[in-house]
């Protein structure tokens, strides 16, 4: 059966949408400042439209629905997909002002990118683009990585009854404390705490480096954040190439492995229980597939001898490694290298790392270590099901938290989940090789916007066709959302047709 | 070692939590650099 929709539920929508377009608008306040502070007028303008625009049109849609009604789990999906997508849209109009987007399409495309932590840009002339717009590029990824739904409205929403609706519907699928309100401005103390550390870790090394104070402290700001959102942004065209530095890729992986962090798993640690750490499945996994791939890699780059000694192959292979798993995308490498110099190996390597991604309930994409761990148990339960007695019961067991039975349900909902980002990758990879492009570079695109990563062959440029930006935005659009709020909007948009059919 | 309640606050050994989660991530990816050095050694 599907659901109706009432008049009320579209006024719940409109007016936790509305909040939402306010809350952007509100959020511009940060990147006006800087341009205000470093006398940057034109992107000062640019946020004045921006913020004005996204406060207006909020405004309207909350007085369109003056009503306070509640906000039920299947509203909540269509506030969070939709949310998303507002959020984009209104996010666009600072970035489309500054003169350095080829159209309003690429800034979209930008701030989709930057929403969902993907990392991946249309940007043009970056090493010249003003602060103010720099800021706002990683400031979405920082309000994106927290749940942007929930970054936005955890303060509206603190006596509010939607918030536990907004949570679940954004692919977090677990509360770290009873009330959700309290769950998230926990995850907002981790990650001012792991950017605070960053922050003042990089500031430290671009200073010694040789760069003013207020450029290092920003350059440092920027890229914590996008390393630990596991977003992949950086404020130069080379990404982290341009620092050209062991120490800033040291202290970048240190901050991409506490990004991929599952959130439930800091606070189980943080509350005191360290074993914790080497008990839990998805840990587990995520070591094992690291590892794994960090031994392909290796292998694979040291036998195409394209960059010599060991310490370069762990700069170039293990770092790329833990950037694709972990979902962020930041680069030492050209894009035209991953096919000239990187070899087959190596290659299939880094794609497989952006399929698998990170922990769930992290700011990282992809398909998830706890599913793979589940998909994994499971076959091994199959198989010893197949070998044992007919009488025999198999159980097998997990630990996330504490020991958990694999239930057939959890282990559907793992392979569903996954087919689906199968299917997304593959069909992100046809529409690129329809559009031109080779096999190898369109199904490691297509992987690298599914899985909200960023590392880039160089497909993803101004020039791209705009049927290929659109692909990527909705692939970046459901990827984060992990597809089921996506899912429950086209459901709700085709309901007057198969609602009509199903009488 | 006792269990740790799931009610219990998760800012109560936050600094230690954080301690540990540092050391493990530091180690580990040395663990991955010495396997680089090694698979680059030997081919």
């Amino acid at each position: 059966m599907w659901v109706q929709r009432t008049r009320d539920d579209v006024r719940a929508i409109a007016r936790y949408l509305g909040m939402l377009v306010i809350g952007i608008g509100i959020l511009m306040a940060v990147p006006l400042v800087t341009a205000l502070l470093l006398q940057e007028h034109a992107p000062a303008l640019d946020y004045f439209a921006g913020a004005g625009l996204a406060i207006g049109f909020g405004s309207v849609l909350m007085l369109a629905a003056p009503k306070r009604v509640p906000l039920n789990a299947s509203n909540g999906l269509i506030v969070t997909a939709l949310g998303w997508l507002f959020a984009a849209l209104f996010a666009a109009v600072p970035l489309a002002l500054s003169g350095h987007y080829g159209s309003y399409l690429d800034a979209l495309f930008e701030s989709m990118s930057s929403l969902t932590t993907s990392g991946l840009t249309l940007v043009q002339d970056l090493d010249h683009l003003a602060n103010a717009h720099n800021m706002w590029r990683h400031l979405m990824h920082l309000v994106g990585g927290q749940g942007i739904v929930v970054a936005v409205l955890s303060f509206a929403l603190a006596h509010g009854g939607g918030a536990v609706s907004l949570y679940l519907a954004e692919g977090r699928d677990e509360r770290i404390m009873p009330n959700v309100v309290n769950t998230a401005r926990f995850i907002w103390f981790v990650t001012a705490v792991y950017v605070l550390l960053g922050t003042t870790a990089l500031s430290a090394l671009n200073l010694v480096r040789g760069m003013g104070a207020v450029r290092a402290t920003l350059h440092a700001f920027w890229a914590t954040v996008a390393t630990f959102d596991t977003g992949g942004f950086g404020p130069q065209s080379q990404n982290a190439l341009y620092y050209h530095s062991g120490w800033f890729e040291w202290i970048t992986t240190m901050l991409m492995l506490a990004g991929t962090f599952n959130f439930s798993l800091h606070a189980d640690i943080w509350r005191g229980d360290r074993r914790e750490l080497f008990k839990n499945t998805e840990v587990r996994t995520l070591a094992l597939n690291i590892f794994v791939l960090s031994v392909l890699v290796s292998a694979g780059l040291a036998a195409t001898r394209a960059f010599g000694s060991g310490l370069e192959v762990a700069r170039k292979g293990i770092y790329h490694v833990l950037s694709a798993n972990t979902g962020t995308g930041h680069q030492t490498l050209y894009a035209v290298q991953w096919m000239r110099d990187y070899g087959g190996l190596g290659f299939v390597a880094v794609v497989l790392a952006m399929a698998f991604g990170g922990m769930a309930s992290s700011t990282a994409g992809g398909i998830k270590a706890l599913r793979v761990g589940l998909i994994g148990k499971g076959v091994v339960r199959w198989v010893k099901a197949a070998l044992a007695p007919p009488s025999a019961v198999i159980v097998a067991r997990f630990h996330h938290m504490k020991s958990r039975i694999l239930q057939p349900e959890m282990l559907a909902s793992a392979l569903m989940i996954a087919t689906l980002y199968i299917v997304t990758y593959v069909t992100g990879a046809l529409i690129g090789v329809a559009c031109g492009y080779g096999v190898p570079e369109s199904v490691f695109e297509s992987v690298s916007a599914a899985a909200n990563v960023g590392l880039s062959t160089g497909i993803t440029s101004p020039s791209m066709p705009a049927a290929l930006k659109v692909t990527y935005i909705v692939q970046m659009w459901a990827g984060r959302l992990e597809f089921i709020a996506l899912f429950a909007l086209v459901a709700a948009l085709l309901q007057p047709v198969i609602g009509r059919r199903a009488r | 070692m006792p269990e740790i309640s799931p009610f219990q606050s998760p800012y109560k050994h936050w600094r230690s939590g954080l301690l540990l989660e540092i050391v493990a991530a530091a180690a580990f990816i040395c663990l991955l650099a010495l396997l680089a050095f090694v698979l680059a050694a030997i081919s």
